[in-house]
């Protein structure tokens, strides 16, 4: 990265130097400010009026000259006695672990057959990337071409394996599926390059040391590349769930606010723009925003402690 | 590197200044904002005429037509033209975000040439009040576009009378309808029967099952005391649920999540013998570049069954209580409305919300369906108009789609749309309807 | 030889599935519309199907592929232009704030002893968890009241605070590993610390900063629901048009897909150049290689 060879070139130095008078302090200061600043103005902030929003009942397309009204913690009876609400996080929690884990477990894979030399192996390192890097609105879109009901994906289907067009976004068994699958296109990569980083890092003294002892394929994989790899995986798997938590365009490019049928594939992030966006349930859709948050640092939590273990046990 | 930076420094500086407007106008601007299908492609060209202001006008998805104007509403600001759905003006005009034009209707514009339940169902709130909100702009309903050259076909005629012992024509029924479309599915003559936009998005599924509803003599609320539960959820109320999962069996793979596109498609390419859609898509019919089928179609009025109900379309143009530029607004709206403008709108694929110009010998020669659309606008009928609209329209739509598509039972459906729709207007309005 | 044989029949399985919609909207581009909606996919340009530039035409130039009575008119589609532009100065001035306002901060975090470091750097880390539809709500009553919506400067405010944890992780992540002695040197030759950052600290981590950048700039070209939500009337970007144009009166997937694949290319072109550092980039500089 960083060329640390070369040593770098003073010119003439001189007596005063410039801008000296900055302190360390100074200079530390005035860097950090701008940046703490807009992050508070754009989190912080944010973070409290929604919170003081929560709990009142106001909508912001229907009492827009009004006040909000304060209603106390009405909202947050209401959503979490509703059946509805969880739904929308059962639904997502049924769509975050299946995507994290065919993600896992088929990126792993890759990155198995692609860790060895082989002509064209960075094109195809380089071409494999591609779909993570694109916009999830233009995957959608792709997707969503391809799974119509007359589409190319059901053409193959029905011609060459000879079973009837599967409903990818009718079905109210298969739409959440056909979610997973989009996901699985695109962020498969990424679990194939943390893979193959993690793999690579593994030395070969211990395969050669295995291979003295005839150990088998099995042993060898279980007992030295799996310890080796996985606190890079579960690194992985965080940034991954905490982002498939949060999916919100590919639904919504795919399905629509409504969650396409039976709202089988509304994630809790459609959920709410469709209260707080669409029906304009300002103070609801402000209080399910924080049910979703604390949703999502219990979980983080969670998981760091799981990753911190996995370090120590190490 | 440097010079790279001092590039991109030039770059960034030259784009920011493109920014900026160049020269001063003028002439004032006005937006408008509908949502994406013909009409609003024309009325787009048609607003390049308009001397007196720059008009633009954005078509955006349906799906969105409808949060788009209400957030631009929320921060008070947005299109100074909105054109809103009939059912979203009660909400509107709850957040007073649209100006009065009673005055401005009957004093600058040919109040009494309105054709009466378009301005009614359009602009009026409350409904009977004599208090109005909006211009009707277009008029609609909908249409079933058929292959002609299959119903005049001999062959198909001998084969469908002697599959059902009755002669192929028009349907007259829905009931007919349904026959037909299951006589052509999956028949030599083609694959599929009858389609339309069953897809739970916007108001799609609602708007094409709802008439169904009404034509058995059902009903999806009672208006004057806000019940659903019992009113819809009742055995006609099923009954038009099962006639829909059985058209819906004629229809392509996939049309549960058709939208007007695929519909539009499905007939065009020749997969589907009858499709119903807005009459405000005719454009999309008339030219056989891009509708392969368009010399073969035919256009009739949607059928009843016990009763006759179309479900009604069409929009009026607000003007929003936020503009800037209301003078503009208004002076934009006269010259829409004026003969000349309408004539021209009515000749580039346009319905008019005028009689005379309903009955004008340009409306009637202007496409081919124009002279059915008369007839059919006599059956039309509107549905909720208030502001729960949204949350009423979203739990419809989920059920029954899934319904309609076979992937729930009809009285399952129905009894969770009726139960869920209480519950939102029971809370809504706890005290009962507010007094009119 | 048989291991030979299953290791690139693995291989052609796995770039089948991640080419395949690749291509099959590169050629759909290509098509016209009785082509795209044929019943039998048309696979092969030249051979199953005419190729036509129609779509990019009128994508770029906003010429109507329909007759006079079709379906759009040609005023919408002229939009993209419009849009890509907007989409370049938005993400183009963002990302040059996150990476300046993010790389000092990261210089800060590095270089210095900041009271409750380890704290601020997990606050800054956490704003990237934050479902960013939680703070929707918010963000829009806010941009509304002070007329930031339909806004250049709105956008630019949210994709720079979105991408400024970013960087100060990954250029922290940099920095760390430039030696002290660097600036030390310098400092002992009679610059102020002022000077050595600019001189010679910066222009070592140029690289870095590169990189760094274009991840940024990938993001915001991709966001798609705060462009959507809030700048739906002036200075809107791609992503939500993208999504708008699916079509009204007929589909309109080989415009659709033009216009994608015209989105596109510069996001092939990124991935290309930051390839060596798409390991740190899309972990956050958590995962080093």
């Amino acid at each position: 990265m960083t060329n640390l060879s070369s040593a770098p070139r003073t010119q003439t130095p001189r007596m005063r130097p410039r801008f000296g008078w900055f302190s360390d302090r100074w200079i530390a200061v005035s860097f950090l400010t701008p940046t703490m600043l807009l992050l508070l103005f754009m989190t912080v902030f944010p973070l409290i009026w929604s919170l003081y929003l929560s709990f009142t009942e106001w909508s912001v397309a229907r009492n827009t000259r009004e006040a909000p009204v304060w209603v106390g913690t009405q909202n947050y009876v209401d959503l979490l006695t509703n059946e509805r609400t969880w739904e929308r996080f059962v639904v997502t929690g049924q769509f975050v672990v299946p995507a994290v884990v065919i993600e896992l477990v088929l990126g792993f894979a890759v990155a198995m057959l692609l860790n060895r030399k082989f002509a064209g192996r960075g094109a195809l390192m380089t071409g494999l990337l591609i779909p993570m890097m694109l916009s999830p609105v233009v995957v959608a879109l792709f997707w969503r071409f391809m799974m119509q009901g007359d589409g190319v994906l059901n053409y193959y289907i029905e011609a060459v394996l000879g079973v009837p067009p599967v409903q990818w976004l009718t079905g109210r068994s298969v739409a959440l599926w056909s979610l997973v699958l989009v996901d699985v296109w695109m962020w498969t990569p990424f679990m194939m390059l943390i893979s193959l980083a993690g793999l690579s890092a593994v030395p070969k003294y211990l395969y050669e040391a295995a291979a003295v002892y005839r150990a088998s394929a099995w042993f060898r994989f279980r007992h030295i590349t799996l310890p080796m790899v996985t606190p890079l995986l579960l690194i992985a798997i965080i940034f991954r769930m905490m982002d498939a938590y949060k999916l919100f365009d590919q639904a919504f490019v795919l399905f629509g606010l409504g969650g396409g049928p039976g709202r089988s594939a509304q994630t809790a992030a459609l959920y709410i723009y469709q209260v707080a966006f669409d029906q304009f349930n300002t103070g609801e859709g402000s209080a399910l925003g924080y049910i979703m948050l604390v949703v999502i640092i219990a979980l983080a939590n969670i998981f760091i402690r799981v990753l911190n273990q996995a370090k120590t046990g190490q | 590197m440097k010079k790279m930076l001092v590039i991109v420094t030039v770059l960034t500086l030259v784009g920011l200044l493109s920014i900026g407007p160049v020269v001063a106008q003028d002439r004032p601007n006005l937006s408008i904002v509908w949502f994406a299908w013909p009409p609003c492609d024309l009325l787009s060209s048609l607003v390049a005429d308009y001397p007196d202001a720059n008009v633009t006008v954005s078509c955006v998805p349906i799906g969105e037509w409808r949060n788009q104007i209400f957030a631009d509403f929320a921060a008070q600001g947005g299109a100074d033209l909105p054109i809103l759905d009939s059912q979203f003006m009660g909400e509107a005009v709850a957040g007073s975000h649209l100006v009065d034009l009673t005055e401005f209707l009957q004093t600058e514009l040919p109040f009494d040439d309105y054709n009466q339940t378009a301005l009614s169902y359009y602009a009026e709130v409350p409904q009977g009040s004599g208090t109005y909100y909006s211009v009707p702009v277009i008029t609609d309903t909908r249409m079933l576009v058929y292959r002609r050259d299959l119903f005049e076909n001999p062959d198909v005629m001998a084969a469908y009378q002697a599959a059902t012992g009755q002669e192929l024509r028009v349907p007259q029924t829905w009931t007919e309808l349904l026959q037909i479309a299951q006589f052509f599915k999956g028949s030599e003559y083609i694959e599929n029967g009858f389609a339309t936009h069953w897809i739970n998005d916007g108001d799609l599924v609602q708007t094409a099952w709802n008439h169904i509803l009404w034509s058995w003599g059902g009903e999806l609320w009672d208006s004057a005391t806000y019940q659903v539960e019992g009113v819809l959820n009742n055995e006609v109320g099923v009954q038009a649920v099962e006639f829909a999962q059985q058209i819906f069996q004629t229809a392509p793979d996939g049309a549960a999540a058709f939208g007007f596109t695929e519909v539009v498609s499905t007939v065009c390419n020749g997969s589907t013998a009858m499709i119903e859609i807005w009459y405000g898509f005719g454009a999309a019919f008339t030219s056989a570049e891009t509708c392969e089928q368009s010399p073969n179609l035919g256009f009739a009025v949607v059928p009843g069954e016990v009763e006759h109900f179309i479900s009604l379309g069409g929009q009026g143009i607000s003007i929003s209580a936020y503009s800037p530029n209301q003078e503009a607004a208004f002076a934009f709206v006269s010259w829409l409305q004026s003969d000349e403008t309408q004539i021209a709108w009515v000749q580039g694929g346009g319905f008019p919300g005028r009689n005379s110009i309903l009955a004008s010998e340009e409306f009637l020669n202007a496409a081919p369906y124009n002279p059915t659309f008369a007839e059919a606008f006599q059956y039309v009928k509107d549905f909720w108009n208030i502001p729960e609209y949204a949350a009423l329209l979203a739990i419809q739509g989920e059920y029954l789609n899934l319904a309609i598509s076979g992937q729930m039972d009809a009285q399952e459906a129905l009894d969770l749309i009726a139960e869920e729709q209480q519950a939102v207007l029971d809370e809504a309005y706890p005290d009962g309807p507010p007094a009119p | 030889m048989l291991r030979r044989i299953l290791f690139w029949l693995a291989l052609a399985l796995v770039i089948f599935y991640f080419a395949f919609p690749l291509y099959w909207i590169v050629i759909s581009s290509f098509k016209t519309i009785a082509d795209v909606t044929r019943a039998t996919p048309a696979m092969l340009p030249f051979v199953d199907f005419q190729q036509t530039l129609a779509n990019y035409s009128s994508i770029l130039l906003g010429t109507n592929i329909e007759s006079e009575t079709g379906v759009q008119a040609a005023a919408s589609l002229g939009e993209f232009r419009e849009r890509l532009l907007n989409s370049v100065i938005i993400s183009g001035i963002s990302t040059a704030l996150a990476v300046g306002m993010g790389t000092l901060a990261a210089y800060a975090f590095s270089r210095f002893r900041i009271p409750g470091e380890g704290d601020l750097l997990f606050f800054i880390l956490s704003t990237r968890m934050l479902p960013p539809v939680v703070v929707l709500i918010p963000i829009f009553l806010f941009f509304s009241n002070l007329g930031l919506r339909d806004s250049y400067l709105g956008l630019i405010i949210l994709y720079t605070s979105a991408n400024v944890p970013f960087v100060v992780w990954m250029m922290k992540g940099f920095f760390d590993e430039i030696p002290l002695e660097y600036e030390e040197a310098a400092m002992v030759d009679g610059y102020s610390r002022i000077e050595a950052v600019w001189k010679i600290v910066i222009p070592e981590a140029i690289p870095a900063m590169a990189a760094t950048a274009v991840f940024s700039a990938i993001v915001a070209w991709n966001e798609f629901v705060l462009s959507n939500l809030l700048n739906r009337n002036y200075a809107s970007t791609v992503p939500p048009y993208l999504n708008s144009i699916v079509g009204v009166g007929q589909v309109e997937w080989g415009r659709l897909a033009a216009a994608a694949v015209l989105f596109v290319i510069p996001i092939i072109v990124f991935t290309f150049l930051v390839r060596n550092h798409l390991l740190r980039g899309v972990t956050f500089g958590a995962v080093r290689r």
